[in-house]
């Protein structure tokens, strides 16, 4: 039976790890991610986690240490946040090439600079190439759920790719939420106890795990790779699937809320989800045919679904939280558009950059911009919110 | 084989490893590429070990007792002239390959 906690969402991060059992804990604090590797330090220091504490002097040392721990055979942990994660970026990629499925929470914090304590989603998105899975959460309880879901979808052998379980900086790791936690049993028995399914270190019958691999197999290993993330997008849906049944609550890794008639959907990620299906809800009641689509897994990017749930929709508002700077747009977008193939108007909206809140409002004028825009028009990306002077907002004075 | 099969209690069985790994050390032959070669001094030896710590290819033992006193592998040993350098006893020279017969 499953029972109530209030958790905010660094703490159920952390009761999503202990119920895995990770066994090695390798975590360096950051804001806000700090309330993990603290909470984690408690739990093992009262002995309500057994698992051993690697103290670590930076990031790239908290995962290299998490590596290292779970080639040895055992769930490892960590997790981080904005330079933090830019400070993985090597290890994030020799994770996933030597195909060790750790996953770690990453609370998204804007990368600096302009140096910045609060939530957008750069850090993650500079790591979308390195190989690795990509869940984002839109409230408490997903965090918690994915990162159970993200266990068992790492660690499957035909996907073994290390996971990030993402969610917003502030908006959801410090909200308190009521979070419906299973019995231990019942974790037990979703996740199961850990098994290494490829390579793992054993000093009675050494292997020599990431040596140089020359023009001969390199491109071999990244099709294996490859193979994983299209295997992944359908281990996602089993294991969804298993876990709506044992806890009834169901994941999709693209999720629409009422687009079946809309006439204009914005796509979005993580916490915002919830503001914009507040703004449909209010929306609809007035009669506007619009809905929302939020993606849940970001890599692999349900190409599939979201064209199947997006058509038949005239516009389309991707909303990105990383300023997907040189691009066409954030890339968000780009995966949606691609998605798309010309068959809906595509519009890129940049905004929530550094902690700037994504209210009711701002999803409103998305909206209103969305429908007043003209298929001639530049299709530059729109940045939302932005202060009616951005190129004199510092007025300095210097001998010059 | 068989003795690592009775050690594990498991059979060796093959299967597709994903990614880089590796069963099979392929030793590079350090000692190629030598041109100066460790020579110490047994009489000043202390067997204190130092050297055979700091030989970055670990081809040193320093043995207890016996002949003799630092037993160098000399298919590795590459002449870098570190066990020289840390000795304290400074009873390691450096000499050229080749020559240690004049
Ligand atoms: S460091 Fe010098 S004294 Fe010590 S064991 Fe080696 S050769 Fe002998
Ligand atoms: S010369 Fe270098 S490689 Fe050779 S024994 Fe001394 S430390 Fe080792």
């Amino acid at each position: 039976m499953a029972e109530y906690m209030m958790l905010d969402g660094n703490a159920a991060a952390v009761q999503g790890m202990a119920m895995s059992r990770v066994k090695v804990v390798a975590a360096y604090p950051i804001t806000p991610q700090s309330s993990i590797a603290e909470r984690l330090s408690d739990l093992v220091a009262s002995g309500e986690l057994q698992a051993t504490y690697m103290r670590v002097e930076s990031e790239h040392s908290a995962l290299s240490a998490t590596l290292g721990a779970q080639l040895a055979g055992v769930r490892a942990g960590t997790a981080t946040s904005s330079v933090g994660l830019a400070l993985m970026h090597e290890i994030c990629n020799a994770a996933s090439g030597m195909r060790v499925p750790i996953v770690m929470p990453v609370v998204n914090r804007a990368l600096a600079s302009p140096w910045s304590l609060w939530c957008d989603h750069q850090d993650s998105m500079a790591e979308r190439d390195s190989g690795w899975l990509q869940l984002y959460c839109q409230n408490v309880q997903e965090i918690y759920d994915l990162t159970l879901m993200a266990y068992r979808l790492a660690e499957h052998e035909r996907v073994l790719l290390p996971a990030m379980v993402c969610f917003d900086g502030f908006f959801l790791s410090h909200s308190m939420q009521k979070v419906a936690v299973p019995a231990q049993a019942e974790v037990d028995s979703f996740v199961g106890p850990y098994t290494p399914k490829n390579v793992w270190l054993d000093p009675t019958d050494p292997v020599f795990i990431n040596d140089l691999i020359t023009m001969e197999e390199f491109t071999e290993m990244k099709y294996q790779m490859k193979e994983g993330f299209a295997s992944a997008a359908d281990v996602f849906n089993e294991v969804s699937a298993e876990f709506a049944e044992r806890f009834g609550r169901r994941y999709c890794a693209a999720e629409g809320y009422m687009t079946e008639d809309a006439e204009a959907v914005i796509v979005s990620l993580g916490s915002m989800s919830g503001t914009v299906r507040h703004v449909v809800r209010e929306m609809r009641s007035r009669g506007e045919k619009v809905g929302a689509l939020k993606v849940t897994c970001f890599r692999p990017f349900p190409q599939k679904e979201v064209a199947r749930l997006l058509a038949g929709v005239g516009r389309v508002a991707v909303f990105d939280r990383s300023a997907g700077l040189g691009a066409a747009g954030g890339p968000l977008f780009l995966e949606v558009k691609d998605a798309l193939d010309g068959k809906a108007f595509v519009k890129n909206y940049i905004g929530g950059l550094g902690g700037r809140d994504v209210g009711a409002s701002t999803v409103e004028r998305v909206f209103a911009d969305l429908r007043a825009a003209r298929e001639e028009d530049d299709r530059a990306p729109v940045w939302c919110d932005v202060k009616e002077h951005p190129m004199q907002i510092r007025q300095v004075l210097r001998f010059v | 084989m068989q003795e690592l099969q009775n050690k594990l209690g498991k059979t060796l069985r093959p299967f597709n490893a994903l990614g880089p790994v590796a069963t099979i050390f392929g030793a590079v032959n350090t000692g190629a590429w030598r041109y100066e070669r460790p020579v110490v001094d047994a009489a000043r030896c202390l067997r204190c070990g130092v050297c055979g710590r700091y030989c970055p290819v670990d081809a040193i033992t320093v043995q207890k007792s016996g002949d003799p006193c630092v037993d160098i592998m000399w298919e590795f040993c590459k002449g870098c002239g570190i066990c020289a350098n840390e000795c304290p006893q400074k009873c390691i020279i450096m000499e050229e390959e080749g020559n240690e017969n004049g």
